[in-house]
């Protein structure tokens, strides 16, 4: 399947190549075409565009190939480094200029943190996949044992009682394995990053509208807790009449 | 000759009947029915969002030390008092003990900052002292539940004077059990890769008690997300037993919010740390040392507990250097 998605792309690349080559090859052999540079700088970007696409499917291929769930985030030259690491999620990070810079750069944030999240909850739910199909297996598996055994598959209570054991069984094994742990990790860490990032964009807009918000609420709450805990301190030192 | 259908006929039919009774029954039931914690008490001390209660005393006295439960943060400490015919709390008084029971209520965000110092050197140093005044003696009994073990083993290393007696049930002790989710998933083998406690806590203030619940569900997604509620099927024609389970569907989904640092510390330093056994951790300023501890202990513990594996209990064998230490599965 890869080597069918290169080939492709490849034809994709030629044509585009040999467009370019046809509609302005006179003029460009001449140096007269002022559009020469600008043709060039076109060609080039559709080629960087479709070496993007080739390399963001290759994985992809590679995932259906195999039901490998976390090809699309492991190691580097995969779908997610190429799509938006190296273009829109460089750009969250680069300084920006003016009064609304600080501003900016934290809705750039958010948005960097909202962009993290789906493919770390895509490999979670690709995960959950995973584990359904490896479950139908054992369920099959332990049918063929049960059925070897000469037990009567009586009603569809017993069925899915076979089917929650074998499953729980196989989502234990599974989850316990430390890729799965690491996926799961991503993505509990991914979301409360973006809720993070969620509640400092809440903060701004709320004290814009001069309301109270959630980081000056729980200074209070903790001031309160820091003297309440110092009362009852003080208290434990007074004699017993007096406390 | 008998049909090859006639069977499965007969079964659907008596699940009809089943399901129709049970339907009636259900209708028939109001949210106030559903009762937990049958024994009468009385609420004998406050602080702060805690209550301790003394349940009413039915039998004489056989002995002079009362009995104080300290339950887990997590869900409602009347799981040991669930109804009339299944209550530990019942069982203790009709022994003769005098029983308290600390109820750490609902934590709100003004509870946010409390720590675990607060939870053992605040809160269950204050009902032990109130017990301990009101009976006129210098130490108790100590029961303690789940991470109520854990914290009550924590007390009794930092004030064995005040612990006469400490029974610990289904107690995690060693956190570092590879072969179970819960502590997987807490984070045992791979530290913040698997969950950044310190990000869920900055995110979430307290943790809430519909998010711990749902990781509870996923342990066993399929038998207790979906096969305990095809079971219903099976049960609920019978009144009591319909009215039993949603009992325990109240308790189960009654869970309150966590305060966030307690949280944080008891993830990082147990869970993740796994600090008790290595007697590393500190409250308050305080190490805990298990082998500090001098009452005897009676360490029950359950052979198919998923949430606590039997080998996490009895590794208190090994932090408390085998002295006065009885098991019982």
């Amino acid at each position: 399947m890869n080597t069918l998605m290169e080939w492709g792309i490849d034809i994709l690349q030629n044509c585009f190549a040999s467009s370019m080559r046809n509609d302005h090859g006179a003029a460009s052999q001449l140096g007269l075409n002022p559009w020469n540079s600008i043709d060039r700088g076109l060609a080039a970007s559709q080629n960087v565009c479709l070496k993007t696409v080739k390399v963001a499917l290759i994985p992809a291929g590679q995932s259906m190939e195999m039901a490998n769930h976390t090809s699309w985030l492991t190691g580097g030259g995969n779908v997610w480094n190429q799509l938006y690491e190296a273009t829109l999620g460089s750009l969250a990070q680069v300084p920006l200029l003016g009064q609304g810079r600080e501003l900016n750069q934290r809705v750039l944030r958010a948005v960097d943190a909202l962009a993290r999240l789906y493919p770390a909850s895509l490999a979670y739910q690709g995960l959950l996949i995973d584990i359904q199909r490896r479950s139908f297996e054992a369920f099959l598996d332990e049918l063929i044992v049960i059925t070897d055994r000469g037990e009567p598959l009586t009603n569809w209570v017993y069925l899915q009682q076979v089917w929650s054991r074998v499953a729980d069984q196989v989502f234990e094994e599974v989850m316990g394995s430390r890729a799965a742990l690491r996926t799961r990790g991503q993505f509990l860490n991914a979301m409360n990053s973006y809720k993070i990032h969620q509640q400092e964009l809440m903060e701004i807009y709320l004290s814009l509208l001069n309301l109270p918000t959630r980081g000056e609420i729980d200074d209070i709450h903790q001031t309160l807790y820091q003297l309440r805990k110092e009362v009852k301190q003080l208290r434990k030192g007074l004699p017993e009449e007096v406390a | 000759m008998q049909s090859p259908f006639q069977p499965a006929f007969e079964q659907t039919l008596l699940m009809g009947q089943k399901i129709a009774r049970g339907i009636a029954y259900w209708q028939s039931f109001r949210e106030d029915d559903i009762t937990i914690g049958a024994t009468p008490k009385e609420a004998v001390y406050q602080e702060d969002r805690i209550t301790l209660y003394r349940f009413q005393v039915g039998a004489e006295h056989s002995s002079g030390i009362p009995l104080l439960i300290v339950y887990a943060l997590i869900n409602r400490p009347l799981m040991v008092d669930l109804q009339e015919d299944r209550s530990l709390v019942a069982n203790l008084l009709n022994l003769g003990l005098d029983v308290y029971l600390i109820d750490w209520g609902y934590p709100t965000r003004t509870d946010r900052w409390l720590t675990l110092d607060d939870y053992i050197n605040g809160y269950i140093n204050n009902c032990i002292d109130f017990v301990c005044k009101t009976h006129g003696l210098s130490s108790i009994n100590l029961l303690g539940i789940c991470q109520g073990g854990t914290f009550s083993l924590c007390y009794s290393a930092l004030y064995p004077e005040k612990v006469k007696n400490l029974v610990v049930m289904v107690t995690p002790v060693n956190f570092h059990m590879n072969n179970s989710l819960l502590n997987q998933l807490g984070g045992c083998t791979l530290g913040a890769e698997a969950l950044d406690v310190d990000l869920l806590v900055k995110a979430q203030g307290n943790i809430p008690g519909d998010y711990l619940n749902a990781e509870f569900v996923m342990l066993k997604p399929w038998q207790l997300g979906v096969q305990k509620y095809l079971n219903l099927f099976d049960i609920m024609d019978d009144e009591e037993k319909l009215l039993n389970f949603f009992r325990m569907e109240k308790w189960i989904f009654d869970s309150p919010d966590q305060a966030g640092e307690a949280y944080r510390q008891f993830l990082k330093d147990f869970y993740q740390g796994n600090k008790l056994i290595k007697g590393e951790v500190m409250l308050g300023g305080k190490r805990v040392d298990l082998s500090n501890i001098t009452a005897p202990i009676l360490n029950l513990y359950a052979e198919k507990d998923h949430l606590v594996p039997p080998a996490s209990s009895l590794a208190l064998e090994q932090g408390k250097r085998k002295k006065n230490v009885a098991m019982r599965c």
